[in-house]
């Protein structure tokens, strides 16, 4: 089983809504972040330039770099549900996986003294039911959530609409392996790597 | 992203005390001081606790060391360095137990060959857990060499110094060097290493020249440059011309007329080279998609 | 959590420290959640309502635990929505437990500004409230009294009216109407029978449709689907409503987008083509589309001949359509109804047939006699008279592609583009955005919008903002359309005309109006003639004559007669909308006509700094979380649902009560005998909030309000899909025999707007029986005129000194003044932003994030720049309401905020719409220089601390009335 977020920025109008339903959900304090909505461009020069939003969280690697380097297994990677988590009992934070991880995407909390990031809402989805709250509350129905070995996920079915040249990963620097896909069709923006 | 102070301070402290063992560990082997030897391994555990206690602080409480020592065998960078920061604390303690009465036993023998090993592998390994994919300015063995290199020296010439100040070597007998009592600095110092210390040094002045010379060149000059002051002024100034400069004086006639100042001047520009270097691969760390780095409004303009 | 050692903030602390009696526990915001799920002793309860964050009403999923709110979703039952919500819904979590959500009515007991508060009992506040306005509608008449409202997602409208006319006062100042829907409310009401304004940005076909079977996000057939957005912005100002479905439609039904935006919004972003026009020159870009469709025969001919009025010939003296009993005066007009009661007047034409001049009477276009010819000249009664088309065609003649493109500021190529993809579609629908009543041409614009669409037949066809839904518009009989729904008090005192009836209907209509005033033992005629006066004495009313569509007044003229007292003075104040600082331009000039009044009363959920420098009696209403209501708005699709009330907190009262209670109070203190119409606050507010809940559930066709709260999972009123969506309603045949057409005068789509020019004449249909004194024309079709400030060299509206146009758009983030008090929507957007091009930026020294200060010839204020090849160099836009709301106790002093960061203190008043009174908001010049951050102006996450919820421990409490 391989869990994840599927996000599509065709569809994606970087209004913001799942930082915020994240947070509240999350109990996340001001200043704090699992999620963020980054604008990517406009690039171009006027009036001929395009422009997306990049909604970034975990990314759900299947081979996580911040699994590897963490001293105490606090980060791990469920062989159930193949989710990337962070065991904050067993996180001594080292902050080693937030060097590591190669999207910028962990935070160190001061106050619990752990490291944090997206658990793609655990506590809702833990029992096979529910999707995170960035994807329920999401205002164009951009995010999707499922299992991506599971054909009628609905990040599967999401996906088989779209042509491989409109699906997209993060640009992995070694091996990794992203789990979460972007689908952006050319005809809105080309895709950037952002490396 | 933010210097780490604990980890600048441990990675260096660690790799200098093994390097300190590591050339009592050639003395043992070559021909030394048993004092001076005792007195550097003594120095290297102080170094080895306080850089431990350097590490910790970086954790967010100090019990949380306890988790990490009992997960060892994650071989996690940590890991590995926990586990080479025991192996020096082991070896170099052992070895004073076993050189308590007097050396030259055949088991010292061995653990003088474990603490070269060790010594050397601490400080090369304390730069390797940093080569990571996510972090482009990091991920290059240069990092490790850098690491080694200024390790060593400052291990190299913090023994020097010890000799130095080793002006009458306790106990009885005195292996190969001269006998008498109130023996000048200098004649300790020469006796090291079957004579050879000011070559190790140099040696290990070279290292950690070429260590920061590949880092600088892997970052790039420009990519360096941006922080000037570090790069120029600590790594390159200090770290590279300063170590290298007092690491050839003791090749010459200085080495005779004045050991002391001239392995503390080494130390002390290898001490600071080092720091340069570290903080310089903190200053200089990217990530490789930054993503939550942008502040509000986040935005990647200008691609 | 650090919540945990905030004590409550600002005024509360300031109330306290007066003796009132306030406390609560200050418990963090969610803080038990994760427990309460562990050990499962705390039972967690669903509620379903919608969300009243703006006018788009989501429905949701409200969770609490003892009573607390603890979450809040989107309900994925939601026909629009599909569970979405955006971050205004969510962030009421934080603003029912603000700090600032203000619990019990409050007397200001330090001078203006100072933010000293007395907590009073409602007895008391309501007392007050009552013989503050009794005394001045004693001493200074009923025109002493004044309400202020609006703003969309306010709660208050067009109720405000109910209490104006109990004293017989007329001035009710909506920070929307003139600057928000009003105008397009009237053009197509009056130009298409109908509101489609609300609809015009808005939802429902955005969902792209032509077949309910493609509900299911399936296309039926290949057709082209087009949708312009003008101005528009559904992924801003509704973006789980009308931004979900325009997404689905794109994602889903393939339809394409050109967007008309000065800004690349994330509708542009998207867009098939996007047309980045100069703020200001709408007007010349709709002429050159109106002229390219005409020129190159792209128009539906057989829907402009048959269901428009462009074929009519026009009386060249009267500017209106010659009837033909005005040609031929013994003419029998056969669509002429034998009752006397529908009015279908015949016109005239000149007919290609015969080559001459005919009647053109109402028949379905299978039936016509004639060959209506659409763009031509003709003799009538000796006199060259032209087609409305003609005028049209001549009005667009010089908007060439080239010409647009050079005023514009666009390619030529690309406005060719747009115009043939939009003119070639299957199926298309205009979306004329709010941009329009932000500006001069706020009556022009929707009249070319309307032009543009009703050329290519796009009305009442799938995918068209003109559109009629559900059953109640398929009348049996020739259709109707009395006044708009927020203009309700002229039925009340039997005025104006019903569109579609005939002369004589209407008289008898209102003759019994006015009599059954006099079985009331009033005197019918003298209440008819005294609100014709009160309704010509109403500030600005006799220039802006479109004010009586929503009952309002002219922002300009009431702001004058404040401050001079000329022709006379408005004085005590109630207030129902919130920070009218940020809402109201110029700000700066408005704070002195505040400044002047003897009382203002204020009612919102929480202060704002209008309330701390303004305001003398502040009465606390419910925050949405609080609140029932079945008011419109509410309408997602075919649904209409009802707000429920999730949790009470203090002595929060509902928005519909509280004006009843004061109205009341002061009718008792001035006699109901001495007063104008002493029941007539009864009609929009409620007694108390038993009383409210009975009339919605009514309303709603349920037995009772908890018998519609019982069925939870219908918290809604319903209209069967398969007769909501009815396109075509016009060509249905009714009663008379005839198509059933449009509520129009013409009872086709009076594109040429005849309403328009009786409108300036005499007020009408408003003021019928009554002819208001004239004022000059209107403009009864699209035209061009270049915004008083301009920056164009060589226009007379030119000044170096000020040489970038700015306009403004919306955000997410805020629904008007609202929601800067909740700290995640702030964090995420501390400060307003000013987008603009690099190389304007790099003209001023200006890097991105640097602090721009931006000052037009009304006043200054900052943003932080926002450096984007997203616009023309030249050409600026930031977000229009700002307040940041900083006064708070950490804060030395204390400011209205506007002079930091308040976009309207730039905007301007002195040069309007004619016809709407409308402000002008957008397309005014400026000048910008790099500057520093203000003082008092938070922009890191943790500043924002202050905002974070303090009274989530507060018990849930009974209503008060």
């Amino acid at each position: 089983m391989r869990k994840g977020l599927l996000i599509n920025l065709d569809r994606c109008s970087g209004c913001d809504s799942c930082i915020v339903a994240c947070k509240l959900e999350n109990d996340l304090p001001l200043g704090h972040f699992y999620n963020k909505v980054i604008a990517v461009g406009p690039t171009g020069t006027f009036p001929d330039v395009e422009k997306y939003w990049l909604p970034s969280q975990c990314q759900q690697c299947e081979n996580p770099a911040c699994v590897h380097v963490c001293p105490t297994a606090a980060s791990y990677r469920d062989p159930k549900t193949g989710m990337v988590l962070i065991d904050k009992e067993k996180c001594i934070g080292c902050q080693y996986c937030i060097y590591a991880c190669p999207y910028g995407v962990r935070q160190f909390n001061e106050d619990a003294g752990v490291v944090q990031k997206c658990t793609l809402c655990a506590q809702i989805t833990a029992d096979g039911d529910g999707v995170p709250a960035c994807v329920h509350n999401c205002n164009c129905g951009a995010r999707f959530f499922g299992d991506y070995d599971d054909p009628d996920s609905d990040v599967c079915r999401e996906l088989a609409k779209y042509p491989d040249e409109a699906i997209h990963t993060l640009p992995d620097p070694g091996n990794a392996k992203p789990l979460t896909r972007y689908i952006l069709s050319p005809k809105i923006a080309s895709w950037k790597e952002l490396v | 992203m933010a210097i780490q102070w604990p980890l600048v301070l441990f990675s260096l402290l660690a790799g200098g005390a093994g390097g300190l063992l590591a050339l009592a560990g050639l003395s043992e082997l070559l021909g030394g001081s048993r004092t001076v030897r005792r007195r550097a391994s003594w120095t290297a555990l102080v170094l080895l606790v306080v850089g431990g206690l350097a590490s910790v602080a970086h954790l967010a409480s100090p019990l949380n060391a306890i988790s990490a020592v009992t997960n060892l065998l994650s071989f996690s960078g940590i890991s590995i360095e926990l586990m080479l920061l025991g192996a020096n604390f082991i070896v170099g303690a052992v070895y004073l137990v076993l050189t308590r009465e007097g050396d030259g036993s055949t088991a010292a023998k061995v653990f003088a060959v474990l603490a070269v090993v060790c010594g050397i592998a601490i400080g090369f390994f304390c730069g390797h857990g940093y080569v990571i994919d996510a972090q482009p300015t990091w991920n290059t063995e240069t990092l490790p060499l850098a690491y080694l290199g200024t390790a060593l020296a400052l291990g190299a010439f913090l023994y020097a110094l010890v000799a130095g100040l080793t002006k009458k070597p306790a106990g009885a007998e005195v292996a190969r060097a001269d006998s008498s009592d109130g023996a000048p600095a200098a004649t300790v110092v020469a006796s090291e290493l079957g004579g050879k210390l000011w070559l190790a040094v140099l040696v290990c002045c070279a290292l950690d020249a070429v260590g920061i010379v590949a880092y600088g060149l892997f970052l790039g000059f420009d990519a360096a440059g941006a922080h000037g002051a570090l790069f120029w002024g600590g790594c390159v100034v200090v770290g590279v011309a300063g170590v290298l400069a007092c690491g050839v004086a003791g090749m010459t006639a200085a080495a005779t007329k004045a050991p002391v100042p001239l392995a503390a001047v080494g130390a002390v520009c290898a001490f600071v080279g080092g720091i340069a270097l570290r903080m310089l691969m903190w200053a200089a760390a990217t990530g490789y998609l930054d993503l939550f780095s942008h502040t509000v409004p986040s935005v990647m303009l200008n691609l | 959590m650090t919540q945990t050692t905030l004590s409550r903030r600002g005024f509360m602390k300031a109330a306290a420290a007066t003796g009132a009696a306030l406390s609560a526990a200050s418990l963090p915001l969610l803080e038990a959640t994760d427990e309460a799920f562990a050990d499962g002793s705390v039972e967690r309860v669903m509620h379903k309502t919608a969300c009243h964050g703006c006018t788009n009403c989501c429905p949701v999923r409200v969770y609490t635990e003892d009573g607390r709110v603890v979450k809040i979703e989107g309900d994925p039952d939601g026909p629009l929505n599909k569970g979405g919500v955006c971050l205004k819904c969510l962030s009421q979590i934080q603003t029912v437990y603000s700090p600032r959500h203000v619990l019990h009515p409050m007397k200001r007991v330090g001078e203006r500004g100072e933010n000293k508060w007395e907590a009073i009992s409602w007895d008391e506040a309501v007392e007050l409230a009552g013989e503050q306005i009794a005394t001045a509608v004693k001493k200074y008449g009923p025109y002493s009294y004044w309400s202020a409202r609006g703003g969309g997602g306010a709660y208050i409208e067009w109720e405000t009216s109910g209490l104006d006319y109990t004293f017989g006062g007329c001035n009710s100042l909506a920070s929307g109407a003139c600057q928000c829907a009003m105008p397009r409310d009237f053009v197509s009401t009056t130009s298409v029978g109908f509101n489609c304004c609300v609809d015009m940005d808005n939802v429902d076909r955005w969902v792209g449709i032509t077949d309910n079977a493609e509900l299911d996000g399936t296309r039926r057939d290949d057709t082209e689907r087009v949708f312009v957005l003008w101005g528009s912005q559904p992924h801003s100002s509704k973006a789980a409503h009308g931004g979900h479905g325009l997404t689905d439609a794109r994602s889903n039904l393939g339809a394409k987008t050109i967007v008309v935006d000065p800004y690349l919004t994330a509708e542009a972003s998207k867009a098939d083509v996007w047309l980045p026009v100069r703020p200001g020159s709408d007007c010349a870009l709709m002429l050159a589309w109106i002229h390219h469709i005409i020129e190159n025969d792209l128009y539906d001919e057989e829907f402009v001949k048959h269901w428009t009025n462009l074929p009519f010939l026009i009386n060249p003296d009267t500017r209106l359509a010659y009837k033909a009993e005005d040609v031929w005066p013994n003419y029998v007009n056969p669509a002429a109804d034998p009752k006397g009661i529908y009015d279908t007047p015949a016109y005239v034409c000149f007919d290609a047939k015969t080559n001459s001049i005919q009647p053109f009477p109402f028949t379905a276009p299978e039936d016509c006699a004639v060959d209506p010819v659409i763009f031509t000249t003709a003799t009538v009664n000796g006199k060259e008279a032209k087609t409305a088309g003609q005028i049209y065609r001549e009005e667009a003649e010089p908007w060439t592609l080239e010409a647009a493109g050079e005023t514009c500021w666009l390619d030529p190529e690309r406005i060719r583009e747009a115009i043939e993809l939009y003119a070639n579609a299957d199926f298309g629908g205009l979306s004329n955005g709010v941009f329009s009543d932000h500006q001069e041409n706020s009556s022009t614009a929707p009249l070319g919008a309307l032009a543009i669409d009703a050329l290519l037949g796009y009305v009442e066809s799938p995918c068209s903002a003109f559109q009629n839904h559900g059953a109640a518009s398929r009348t049996p009989d020739r259709p109707t359309q009395r006044l708009g729904v927020f203009s309700s008090t002229f039925e009340r005192y039997g005025l104006g005309w019903t569109t579609g009836l005939t002369k004589g209907e209407n008289d008898r209509l209102l003759d019994e109006i006015v009599a059954g005033w006099d079985a009331k033992g009033r005197d019918g005629k003298e209440m008819q003639r005294y609100f014709f006066q009160s309704r010509c004495d109403t500030m600005g009313a006799n220039e802006h004559k479109g004010t009586h569509q929503w009952q309002t007044c002219a922002p300009k003229e009431l702001r004058l007669a404040i401050t001079t007292g000329e022709p006379y003075r408005p004085r005590v104040m109630y207030e129902m909308s919130g920070n009218k600082y940020a809402v109201m331009g110029p700000s700066l000039e408005w704070k002195k006509a505040y400044d002047q009044q003897d009382f203002v009363i204020q009612q919102y959920p929480n202060m704002t700094s209008f309330t701390v420098q303004t305001v003398d009696l502040f009465l606390p209403t419910n925050e949405w979380l609080e609140y029932d209501s079945y008011e419109a708005p509410g309408t997602h699709f075919n649904r209409h649902y009802a707000r429920c009330q999730v949790t009470h907190l203090g002595e929060t009262v509902n928005p519909f009560v509280s004006p009843y209670q004061v109205a009341e109070a002061a009718v008792e203190k001035l006699g109901a005998e001495n007063v104008f119409d002493p029941d007539a606050y009864k009609v929009p507010f409620f007694e108390s909030l038993e009383a409210a809940r009975a009339a919605w559930a009514e309303q709603m066709g349920k037995e009772s309000w908890q018998a519609m709260l019982d069925d939870i999972d219908h918290r809604f009123t319903e209209e069967p899909m398969d007769t909501y969506m009815a396109y075509y309603q016009y060509k249905e045949p009714v009663s008379d025999g005839l198509p059933r057409g449009f509520a129009t005068m013409s009872r086709k789509v009076d594109v040429y707007s005849e309403a328009m020019l009786r409108l300036a004449r005499t007020g009408f249909p408003y003021m019928y029986p009554f002819d208001q004194p004239a004022c000059e024309d209107y403009d009864p079709i699209c035209t061009f005129k270049e915004p008083t400030e301009s920056p164009l060299e060589g226009q007379p509206g030119y000044d170096p000194e000020y040489p970038l146009v700015i306009t403004t758009g919306r955000l997410p983030h805020f629904h008007h003044g609202t929601m800067r008090h909740a700290p995640f929507v702030r964090e995420v957007m501390p400060a307003p932003e000013l987008k603009i091009n690099p190389a304007t930026a790099a003209e001023y020294g200006i890097e991105h994030l640097d602090w721009v200060k931006i000052t037009s010839r009304r006043g200054s204020s900052n943003a932080r720049a926002y450096l984007t090849e997203g616009i023309a160099p030249g050409v600026l836009i930031t977000e229009r309401f700002w307040n940041p709301e900083c006064f708070d106790e950490t804060q030395e002093t204390i400011t209205p905020g506007i002079e930091e960061c308040g976009y309207n203190i730039m905007s301007a008043d002195e040069f309007q719409n004619p016809c709407f009174a409308t402000n002008s908001y957008r397309a005014f010049t400026v000048k910008i220089e790099k500057t520093t951050r203000p003082e008092r102006i938070w922009i890191e996450s943790e500043q924002f601390q202050p905002f974070m919820p303090t009274l989530s421990g507060e018990p849930v409490t009974e209503e008060v009335f």
